[in-house]
């Protein structure tokens, strides 16, 4: 059921604005969640550019290539259904760099500790966001196959990261209740901008 | 005026509140008495309505429902049949009084519409901008079909901004006073997202598919071109608006030439970008 190929099917036609634009929640899901694709796949390349040729660069390069799949469906998804993106793009784009490069340079164990803490939050999102569009799953269709999909994608991210030492990081705890934080107030903010 | 609820008991009261009125020289006095007696006869009608439906229909839910739609269905044809005493009044209470009647509705039914004119600029706002939508998505459609119907995007752009002008040209001379109107403070809301709605059509069916920042730069400066294009249509008296439409490809032509450098400069500062990329990987 989470892996059916991606149908497609007409955009959602709910809301009484303008004829042609999707509803509100729909619009904010998607910019979020857009938002949310672009800053991961910041932070892979920043840890890219220092962790690019250790023992464990091929291993983040799978996840990169899986993130630059999920920014690019959903810049289709931002352009098939009309939404607005977020504004905050360039803070997103350095932001996102200086978190993936900075968690690289303390050492591949913290990369993967800022990995679990990063896509910890995101599959939580993920499933709030499955559960608000499981309202109307027949209007929803589309976007809840690839939200599961990519839910699941990033739930093997987290996986990857625990099983390469994540929890061995030097103060595990602190670094990755800190680096969840910023993603929440990161979540929070793409909400509206 | 308007906003007070309570009418006055007390003699003290009644005194103070006549000093008021003569104070702001009786003119809101008569307004306040028009509109009050406008929201009584209102009230009645609105109720007789609820009264009817009642009898027709059982469930509770749809009957508010389609109370709502049918509501919003009235009150779209008295301003559609209020939009040709824009001429003789105006953007005015007085207009759709007229439009309420020629539709057979009673003339103090301008009552449904609180906010008068503005009410009356906003459906003709929205429906231009619909019918604008309609156009250039039938437009787009063509072109795909018919690739030699294919236009530049700034050709594009101007023939949808002069298509949409040419909308106002019928009430050009009540225009500048739409544009007050919706200046006002409370009216500032409704004419952002108005302007802006108009905007995004435009860009997106001249094919912008960006999903950075220029999204928001392209809109807003096409927005100012609109909005400047319009002041100056205002106080054009070439016949046909040519000096507009002459106004309009050099502000578009402007914008074409800024967009170019910006995009030029770009490139030079993703060298840059790169360049110091592969200094952090040596350093590293």
């Amino acid at each position: 059921m989470f892996r059916a190929s991606l149908v497609k099917v007409p955009p959602v036609r709910s809301g009484v604005r303008y004829a042609s634009r999707s509803s509100p929640e729909v619009d904010s899901i998607i910019r979020v969640d857009h938002a949310g694709e672009l800053g991961a796949d910041r932070i892979y390349a920043g840890q890219m550019a220092v962790l690019g040729r250790t023992s464990v660069g091929p291993l983040i390069q799978h996840m990169w290539d899986q993130e630059k799949e999920h920014r690019a469906k959903f810049e289709d998804l931002i352009n098939k259904y009309r939404v607005r993106p977020t504004a905050l793009v360039p803070i997103w784009n350095v932001t996102g760099f200086v978190l993936g490069a900075g968690s690289a340079l303390l050492g591949p164990k913290a990369a993967m500790a800022c990995t679990v803490a990063v896509e910890s939050v995101i599959v939580d999102h993920y499933n709030d966001q499955l559960r608000t569009l499981m309202s109307d799953p027949d209007a929803n269709k589309e976007l809840l196959q690839v939200i599961q999909k990519f839910r699941d994608d990033e739930q093997e991210h987290h996986d990857t990261g625990i099983d390469h030492g994540a929890e061995n990081a030097p103060f595990y705890k602190v670094f990755t209740e800190g680096i969840k934080l910023g993603c929440k107030a990161a979540i929070a903010i793409s909400k509206v901008t | 005026m308007q906003g007070s609820s309570a009418l006055p008991t007390g003699s003290a009261d009644t005194i103070l509140t006549c000093y008021f009125i003569n104070f702001t020289n009786c003119v809101p006095s008569y307004y306040y008495k028009v509109s009050c007696l406008g929201y009584r006869l209102r009230g009645l009608w609105i109720n007789r309505r609820h009264s009817s439906d009642t009898t027709q229909d059982g469930s509770s839910s749809s009957r508010e429902e389609d109370g709502t739609k049918q509501e919003d269905k009235i009150k779209n044809e008295i301003l559609r049949a209020s939009l040709p005493f824009v001429h003789k009044h105006g953007w005015t209470k007085n207009a759709i009084s007229e439009g309420a009647q020629a539709v057979g509705y009673p003339g103090t039914a301008h009552g449904l519409f609180p906010q008068g004119g503005a009410d009356l600029i906003q459906y003709f706002y929205v429906t231009c901008n619909q019918e604008l939508a309609e156009a250039l998505k039938n437009e787009t459609k063509a072109a795909a079909a018919d690739p030699s119907k294919c236009k530049q995007p700034a050709v594009f752009i101007h023939d949808a901004v002069q298509k949409r002008l040419c909308m106002i040209i019928p009430y050009i001379s009540k225009w500048p006073q739409a544009l007050a109107i919706m200046t006002l403070p409370p009216n500032v809301p409704a004419a952002l997202a108005n302007v802006l709605t108009l905007v995004d059509d435009i860009c997106y069916y001249a094919g912008d598919r960006s999903v950075d920042f220029s999204w928001y730069s392209r809109r807003v400066a096409l927005a100012g071109i609109y909005k400047m294009t319009e002041l100056y249509m205002i106080q054009d008296k070439s016949a046909n608006f040519e000096e507009t439409w002459h106004f309009l490809g050099r502000r578009i032509e402007d914008a074409s030439q800024l967009h170019n450098y910006l995009h030029q400069s770009g490139e030079v500062s993703q060298v840059a970008k790169e360049g110091v990329t592969a200094a952090f990987i040596t350093v590293c």
